[in-house]
């Protein structure tokens, strides 16, 4: 009697490490890997604050981060019916983000934390995982939960980045405050034009901008969602230990 | 799309290569010594004060000459260029910048072949001692980067502001504009995804258990949805609304914090279109140049026409940056150790030449720069095209500077 109790007491313990192990790991490796992929490809419009435009960075970072979130949400809910996991990617994501802007760039590259600020995205990955439970529903979610990922990045944002938009004038030229900046924290091997943002073009839409980026951008969402998912169900399929 | 390519991976690691190497290299040698012959002659570079303290200005002006020899393959300035400084990172802030007088706050367009006056007013940041160089942006090229001089900042940091007004009749500092919703907007999301994966991972143990109960669910044939609790289902109805609240609540309070914004100005700035090309009474042309190795010799022979009222002579060959002066017509010496002058190192024989007269000079430019500043690699460039400007200096006090190219061949022996 005493000794399968024991044995019951030894195994919950090695689920509780089992369980604090895998949580840490893989929420750890998938943050680490997600802010290396964002580094690389979308970086800029995460690092400055004069990259934040219309058009692009509510698109292509929002669209980039979705991926590995929702390929582990797959694996989470599949295995474990947790909806934890994007919120725990996003968040941890966001933490890593600050300590590298204040690393690399305020303490070595110099530059105030209020040029190389880091994006809100938290709000976004609760939105996703509060649609699982709420929707129990793969397809569901990515219209749902993906579609508003991708919408309410910019109004999500706003509240931080609006006064960066604020107009001034100086030397008799109109610029926001966050081209003022850009202007002034001098970046040697980044020069105005490789900015990467919306510029004026022949369009209809002239004033919906920011609405249509926004829809948009939640289109792209939902479909991010839906590939990753896949390719996380896959890769969950494949290369998870089927018994503990 | 470009920007999701192998070049954003390259960027950022020589990003995070170089931002700490910056003051003391900014890559003046790095590119091919041809490149540098051919793209942008910077000359009259004035930089200073070179001690001032923190809140001081300093200014870097000159002037440059887009080279006409500027080579096919490299991207020209005709598209789009920014007027830069390398000052080692953000350790002056940029006031102002101007070519020709017009403001180089956006990026523009230039000629080849046209002369350029450049300046750009800087406001020491942090204290320390920086090698100071204006830089020509030149899109899809990268920068061409001109001489630079050593500035030193006194007094601390914490003197600097950067103050600026807006149009709406704020005044910001812009070391720390808006920190304060920043910070308060990510501690609150941080908060509240905090608590929803403590309300999610409070139960502990939680993976294996909860596998368990999936893959039972799933050998009954049951749904393993049923994990899902009522509670849990509120819960999350009670997270969507209030996240979906705040972010409504946080997007009017943004609006009404700011209530009048515009996008990010983007507009190229246009340089006068009816700049003439510069002239000059001179004409010279490489009869033959030739760079002797163990010497580290550069000889040219030169026919040379002047067609002014003065009596010329060659006071100084600008190559590269490096600038090779004849002492028996200027005294130029080095401001600091990274200068490059070579103060004796031009020597012109048959060197006069009245008004009207047309002859062969030769011209001989000998310094150890020429090993220093990696010029003699031409020898491993593709082409072996040397080019560079010729200051001529006439007895009225009159300048004359002319580009000269020509094919160089390497001795040996
Ligand atoms: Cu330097």
């Amino acid at each position: 009697m005493a000794a399968s109790q024991d044995r019951l007491r030894l195994a919950r313990y090695y689920e509780r490490t089992v369980d604090v192990m895998l949580l840490t790991l893989i929420i750890f490796a998938v943050a680490g890997a997600t802010i290396f992929v964002m580094s690389v490809t979308i970086g800029d419009w995460e690092f400055w604050a004069d990259w934040k435009d219309r058009r692009y960075w509510p698109l292509a970072p929002v669209a980039a981060l979705l991926v590995f979130p929702a390929g582990i949400s797959a694996a989470f809910w599949q295995r474990f019916r947790l909806p934890i996991s994007c919120t725990a990617v996003v968040l941890l994501y966001t933490v890593f983000r600050w300590v590298s802007s204040y690393i690399n760039f305020h303490l070595f590259g110099g530059y105030p934390m209020s040029f190389v600020w880091p994006s809100v995205f938290i709000p976004l990955a609760i939105v996703i995982d509060c649609s699982l439970v709420i929707t129990r529903s793969v397809f569901l979610t990515g219209l749902g939960g993906a579609f508003l990922w991708g919408l309410l990045v910019y109004p999500a944002n706003w509240p931080l980045l609006a006064a960066f938009h604020e107009p001034l004038t100086y030397n008799g030229e109109m610029l926001t405050t966050a081209d003022l900046m850009g202007f002034q924290y001098i970046r040697t091997g980044l020069p105005e034009y490789v900015r990467v943002v919306e510029r004026s073009v022949l369009r209809t839409f002239g004033d919906a901008v920011t609405p249509l980026t926004a829809v948009f951008a939640g289109f792209v969402c939902t479909l991010v969602f839906y590939v990753s998912w896949i390719a996380g169900s896959l890769l969950n399929n494949q290369a998870w230990v089927k018994k503990v | 799309m470009k920007f999701f390519g192998i070049n954003r991976l390259i960027g950022l690691i020589l990003v995070l290569a170089i931002l700490p190497l910056d003051s003391y290299a900014h890559g003046e040698r790095a590119q091919q010594a041809n490149t540098r012959m051919r793209t942008i002659n910077w000359y009259d570079l004035e930089i200073g004060p070179k001690n001032v303290q923190v809140g001081e200005i300093v200014t870097v002006k000159g002037r440059f000459r887009a080279s006409s020899q500027w080579p096919e393959e490299i991207p020209s300035i005709d598209d789009r260029v920014f007027l830069n400084v390398g000052t080692g990172g953000p350790n002056f802030v940029r006031l102002a910048s101007n070519i020709d007088g017009v403001s180089g706050v956006q990026s523009t367009s230039l000629e080849l072949g046209k002369d350029y006056s450049f300046e750009t007013t800087l406001k020491a940041r942090k204290p320390g001692r920086f090698h100071v160089h204006p830089i020509l942006n030149v899109k899809d090229a990268g920068g061409m980067v001109g001489p630079g001089y050593w500035v030193e900042i006194g007094g601390s940091f914490e003197e600097f502001e950067n103050s600026v007004e807006t149009m709406l009749g704020r005044t910001v500092n812009l070391e720390t504009f808006n920190l304060g919703s920043i910070a308060v907007w990510h501690i609150v999301w941080v908060v509240v995804g905090g608590a929803w994966l403590f309300y999610w991972i409070r139960q502990q143990p939680l993976l294996v258990p909860r596998m368990r109960k999936v893959d039972a669910a799933i050998s009954r044939g049951d749904d393993p949805d049923s994990l899902i609790t009522p509670t849990d289902l509120k819960v999350a109805i009670a997270f969507l609304t209030v996240t979906l609240l705040l972010i409504v609540g946080g997007f009017a309070w943004g609006e009404r914090e700011a209530p009048i914004t515009i996008p990010l100005r983007t507009a190229k700035t246009n340089m006068p279109a009816d700049k003439p090309f510069p002239t000059s009474h001179v004409e010279a042309k490489v009869e033959s140049a030739t760079y002797r190795i163990p010497g580290r010799s550069f000889r040219m022979q030169l026919a040379v026409v002047n067609n002014g009222p003065a009596t010329l002579q060659i006071g100084e060959f600008l190559v590269a940056n490096v600038r090779f002066i004849n002492p028996l017509v200027k005294t130029v010496t080095a401001i600091d150790e990274h200068d490059l002058v070579a103060s004796e190192g031009l020597r012109i024989e048959n060197g006069a030449i009245g008004p009207g007269q047309s002859k062969l000079i030769e011209v001989f430019a000998e310094d150890a720069l020429w090993e220093i500043q990696r010029l003699t690699g031409m020898i491993n460039d593709p082409d072996s095209i040397i080019a560079g400007l010729l200051f001529f200096y006439g007895d009225d006090g009159s300048r004359e500077i002319v580009e000269i190219v020509g094919s160089m061949l390497p001795v040996f022996e």
